[in-house]
């Protein structure tokens, strides 16, 4: 339970970082899925936070090599999603982002019998509209809809301009920002595998964030996922 | 059969907005609020010294801000 | 197109810039002393600033966009920098002295290219352009591209193959650019300004280099105004213009003239500390008001006079 000394955002923000960890060993050991936890058991309150925060992320090792979703992991983010519904968001901005992460779950629950896609949120302003600053920070959190089989009004905004996700990246290494500039430097690695040419090698610069990254399971999870989008299935070790 | 899994219910000692708030600060990230981009650095002021006697180089200031 | 905003503001910088300098040396801050042009270790340091304020008003006479009263500003600037300098004569003493230095080649070019010239000046440089020595000297890449501008602009022979000064630099090697450093940018600014001579001639900015600056220009001019780095975001904007169409539109430009103070003083940067001592206040800033005065010129002139070049 949390008290004054250990905060509610601590208890969460630790384990997201477990459950980042585990999808992560899934990923680069090629097991089969990452087993979160067991049906029979009560399901701590603060993993089911978790799988909320992952969403579409929790299916990265799978959607990365071909699988489809798991059932097991299907049904517990589908329980996540149940028990907290869309959180509150301090802004209209950060409401839509929450919008556009769920969606992308949704999409990948529809493929299982746990399915429960909605509607499109509504759509983002691009970067003509607000700056490729603002809209390169937006897609950063946007980072978990960078999957393969996953696309949508996101993806196109993704493939339309890549310079931006460049400049967005570059940026970040600047500001010396690795949190944000893995989570572009992975859209720039989804844009690659789709095809898309890149004003920016990438590989210099998920090698600079291996060295150079926030250290957490989180980041290291989206460093993966960069890689194995930029490089295919055999070469995305990290650790 | 589909899996089902038995959850923790909130208690009342965490209020549903406290968590609520709590989950969207985490999906939700915002970027690092304090730039840490290069500036004038003193190991590199030997070079700035030398390029000092030229003409049209920074001078640098004469220590690093603080920021 | 360079949006009329831009132009507008531009045009008040600058010419702000231009009165705050030209009062400062109106006022006697940093006078030469005969005896500093020959002395290296000059802890003082007037000859540099006063060489670049020379420059920065050469430039708005070459270009030609200042109203009259600019202009006069302008004229009178590099009429007392010219007198400080003996009329050429302490730039050739230094160039006598120091036979692979570049600075007073480089300055003579400005004051040469305005009218001002000294023919013993000019027989020395051509004596010493034919050294191996001058050539082989062990500089900076864009450091050497300002030894070739200023011969270039100064009609000295021989002329040097700008393609493989153009690759020696930083810029030319089309670095990552998330490695840029803050003294790394100010190789980059002056290698785009040597190599198109100030903007006078942007096709003279190799292609790839031109698509390079196109693509990260942005990032740099946005790191750098964060944290204020005024001076540096300053070369950086008069790079947006030396390169054809200018591609970082107008917060670069807004962001400065807010920087800038009520009597025209931008500081280097925005953390430098408030002087009681307006001479030292002069000092810190002189670098900064010709990097002013420049970008000002620069963006009027591509904007109004120059045939920019289109973007790829």
């Amino acid at each position: 339970m949390p008290t004054a000394e250990t905060p509610l955002r601590d208890e969460f923000a630790a384990a997201v970082e477990r459950v980042a960890d585990r999808t992560l060993a899934v990923l680069q050991d090629g097991e089969g899925t990452a087993a979160l936890a067991d049906p029979d058991s009560v399901v701590p309150r603060s993993l089911l936070a978790a799988v909320r925060v992952l969403g579409a992320d929790l299916f990265a090792p799978r959607l990365l090599t071909g699988a489809e979703p798991d059932g097991t992991t299907a049904a517990l983010l589908a329980e996540a999603r149940a028990a907290f519904p869309a959180p509150a968001p301090s802004s209209e901005e950060a409401a839509l982002v929450i919008g556009w992460q769920d969606w992308a779950a949704g999409r990948l629950l529809a493929r299982t019998p746990y399915g429960s896609s909605g509607s499109d949120p509504a759509a983002l302003s691009g970067p003509e509209a607000i700056g490729w600053q603002a809209w390169s920070k937006r897609m950063a959190q946007l980072s978990a809809l960078a999957l393969p089989t996953l696309d949508g009004p996101v993806h196109d905004a993704a493939r339309a301009h890549t310079l931006d996700l460049a400049r967005g990246t570059v940026r970040c290494m600047l500001r010396r920002d690795p949190t944000t500039a893995v989570r572009l430097a992975r859209w720039l690695a989804w844009a690659h595998a789709d095809g898309q040419a890149l004003r920016l090698e990438l590989e210099p610069v998920l090698d600079r964030i291996r060295f150079a990254g926030d250290g957490t399971a989180r980041s290291t999870l989206e460093l993966a996922i960069a890689q194995r989008l930029l490089h295919g299935p055999s070469n995305g070790a990290t650790r | 059969m589909l899996t089902q899994f038995r959850t923790e219910t909130a208690t009342t000692s965490r209020s549903a907005t406290l968590e609520a708030e709590t989950l969207a600060s985490l999906m939700v990230e915002d970027e690092a609020v304090v730039s840490d981009a290069p500036t004038y650095l003193p190991e590199a002021a030997g070079a700035v010294l030398l390029a000092a006697l030229l003409l049209l180089s920074p001078k640098g200031p004469k220590e690093k801000p603080t920021r | 197109m360079t949006d009329t905003a831009v132009l507008t503001t531009a045009q008040q910088l600058g010419s702000r810039s231009l009165a705050w300098l030209h009062e400062g040396y109106q006022r006697g801050y940093s006078r030469l002393e005969e005896s500093t042009i020959v002395d290296l270790a000059d802890p003082e340091d007037v000859y540099k600033p006063l060489c670049e304020a020379a420059l920065a008003s050469s430039l708005v006479l070459r270009d030609g966009v200042a109203g009259p009263h600019d202009a006069r500003l302008a004229r009178e600037l590099l009429d007392a920098a010219w007198s400080q300098l003996g009329e050429g004569d302490l730039l050739l003493e230094r160039q006598l002295r120091h036979v692979t230095l570049v600075d007073p080649l480089e300055t003579y070019g400005h004051f040469a290219r305005s009218g001002y010239r000294h023919a013993a000046m000019e027989e020395l440089l051509t004596s010493i352009g034919r050294l191996r020595a001058v050539h082989a000297v062990e500089i900076q890449g864009s450091r050497h591209l300002a030894l070739a501008n200023a011969r270039r602009i100064s009609g000295l022979e021989p002329q040097p193959d700008w393609p493989e000064l153009a690759r020696s630099t930083w810029l030319g090697a089309l670095p990552e650019p998330w490695t840029i450093a803050w003294v790394i940018a100010y190789q980059v600014t002056h290698t785009v300004f040597h190599l198109t001579d100030w903007g006078a001639r942007p096709e003279c900015l190799p292609e790839p280099m031109r698509e390079y600056l196109r693509d990260w220009l942005p990032v740099w001019l946005d790191i750098w105004l964060e944290i204020e780095q005024w001076d540096l975001a300053g070369e950086l904007l008069i790079v947006d213009s030396c390169i054809g169409e200018p591609v970082t539109g107008r917060a670069g430009w807004e962001a400065l003239a807010a920087a800038q103070q009520e009597n025209g003083m931008i500081k280097c940067e925005g953390s430098a500390p408030d002087n009681d001592d307006p001479e030292e206040d002069f000092r810190q800033h002189c670098h900064t008001a010709v990097v002013g005065v420049v970008a000002a010129d620069v963006a009027l002139s591509r904007a109004l006079g120059g045939t920019p070049v289109a973007a790829p």
